[in-house]
């Protein structure tokens, strides 16, 4: 039975941002839709962790409206350097500068990853529901 | 036979020992159609396929089978060499592809490349010519994993496509599928490298002996030399390109050997390639003498090269016509 993964979020702070990042010489890039409860598509983008193994994206869509809102991404990576062919590629958001609680974890390792020069990839989705979380102001 | 016995007697080692062998099965993967370099191996005994070195950057694992076309011609019978990377073979990594792009000493250790080559020897039998030897590629401006282009499309082809429908908060599961972009990518990045001007250039080292009656111990091994050379390549674009070698040969028997030699090459990606090389040696009675070569993909992941070189006759000083075939085999897939 799978785990309904969360990301909790606070409705009052800043836009978020989803950063993807992929290390070992692995070039990794996602395309990642953004759906209201009634799964309509509400904002999609892409992100590609280019030559340094990172890329970010700054989603527009108001926060406050974003409790219960699904993240849903597919993943695609392959070995950019021939025999580094194993590592991580992970999906991190944050708000103000502050990671945002995910779990599970949304770290993909990977081995046994096709070269990309072999004109293959490996890919999975992955899908994450946002949920307030109610934070105090200090009195 | 005993080549090919030895020559898995190696691979065994090699990958045995590699801590990615023990995780992963296809840990090599690679495309063995763009620009092979030569074989320190063979070069270490003199069998190989072309006199001139070219500096292009290594490939992980690369197996050279040859074939002696006219038997007892030549020292030299059929053989085998294999080629790899330590580096990655053996577990090395890379924060990314700009620490790769950036770190000279990286680079160099990742274009570092191993190998080992024995051939029958035609005028004993019962004899191997066994060779070991290493190259070390200083820079190559057609150094695909240096092409930012490429690295943009690779990107693009990564990140295409309509987003996925949402799954509840759950993960698919992981697939590999074929990704006609990516190849496209690759073929637009050899031709686009093919056509610019640009320069490479290795250095080598090499260590040739004879393996009396085909056993290893230490009074078993005779006629060692130690031969080094460095192989410029310049490309004039448009596929051709130059290249300028400098080998010198010692052993403790013979005096040394100094040789320069000078090739014109097309490199056409993922067509026949060919060469037309001249070589001076400053010593020895055939100062000078000349060869062609080709090379050009068989089947996947399998290249056929052939050469047509003079060489010194067994047993004599004359030159003789030197007919040979080989196979460039990819063994990752």
């Amino acid at each position: 039975m799978s785990i309904i993964r969360y990301c909790d979020i606070n409705p009052n702070g800043g836009t978020l941002t989803v950063t993807m990042t992929a290390n070992n010489g692995l070039r990794a890039g996602g395309r990642f839709g953004l759906y209201t409860m009634g799964k309509e598509l509400v904002e999609d983008w892409s992100i590609a962790t280019g030559d340094g193994g990172l890329g970010t994206y700054q989603i527009t869509t108001d926060v406050s409206k974003l409790d219960g809102y699904e993240m849903a991404w597919r993943t695609k990576v392959c070995a950019f350097l021939p025999g580094a062919n194993e590592g991580s590629i992970g999906v991190e958001i944050s708000q103000n500068g502050k990671l945002c609680k995910v779990f599970p974890s949304t770290v993909w390792d990977v081995t046994d990853v096709p070269t990309c020069e072999s004109g293959k990839l490996m890919q999975k989705t992955f899908s994450l529901i946002l949920q307030k979380v109610v934070v105090e102001e200090p009195a | 036979m005993r080549q090919i016995l030895i020559a898995g007697v190696l691979s065994f080692i090699v990958f045995s020992f590699s801590p990615l062998a023990a995780q992963d099965t296809s840990a090599y993967r690679y495309i063995l159609n763009y620009d092979v370099p030569l074989s320190p191996g063979l070069t270490a005994i003199g069998a190989s396929q072309a006199s001139v070195q070219w500096g292009s950057a290594a490939k992980p694992v690369v197996v050279h089978i040859l074939s002696d076309l006219l038997q007892g011609s030549t020292a030299f019978g059929p053989g085998i060499a294999i080629d790899f990377s330590p580096y990655t073979l053996f577990g090395g990594r890379f924060k990314s592809v700009n620490n790769y792009r950036e770190s000279t000493l990286l680079r160099m250790l990742a274009n570092t490349q191993l190998s080992f080559a024995t051939t029958s020897n035609s005028l004993d039998t019962s004899s191997l010519n066994v060779g070991i030897g290493a190259r070390l590629v200083l820079w190559d401006d057609h150094d695909l994993l240096q092409n930012k282009q490429l690295g943009q499309d690779v990107d693009k082809a990564l990140s295409s496509g309509a987003p996925p429908p949402p799954n509840g908060g759950t993960d698919g599961e992981a697939t590999v599928v074929d990704a006609p972009d990516l190849t496209a990518a690759y073929a637009n990045a050899r031709q686009r490298v093919a056509d610019t001007k640009g320069s490479s250039m290795a250095i080598g080292y090499g260590f040739g002996a004879i393996l009396k009656g085909s056993s290893l111990s230490s009074d078993s091994i005779f006629d060692e030399r130690h031969t080094v050379w460095v192989g410029g390549t310049y490309w004039f674009g448009k596929g051709l390109n130059g290249n300028l070698m400098y080998q010198g040969r010692f052993s403790d028997t013979g005096k040394p050997s100094n040789v320069i030699g000078i090739s014109l090459r097309t490199t056409v990606p993922s067509s026949v390639s060919f060469a037309a090389e001249l070589v001076y040696e400053f010593e020895g009675d055939q100062k000078l003498r000349g060869g062609v070569n080709a090379e050009f993909p068989a089947v996947q992941n399998i290249n056929v090269t052939a050469s047509l070189m003079l060489e010194p006759k067994a047993g004599s000083d004359a030159l003789r016509l030197k007919p040979q075939v080989g196979l460039l085999w990819n063994m990752s897939e």
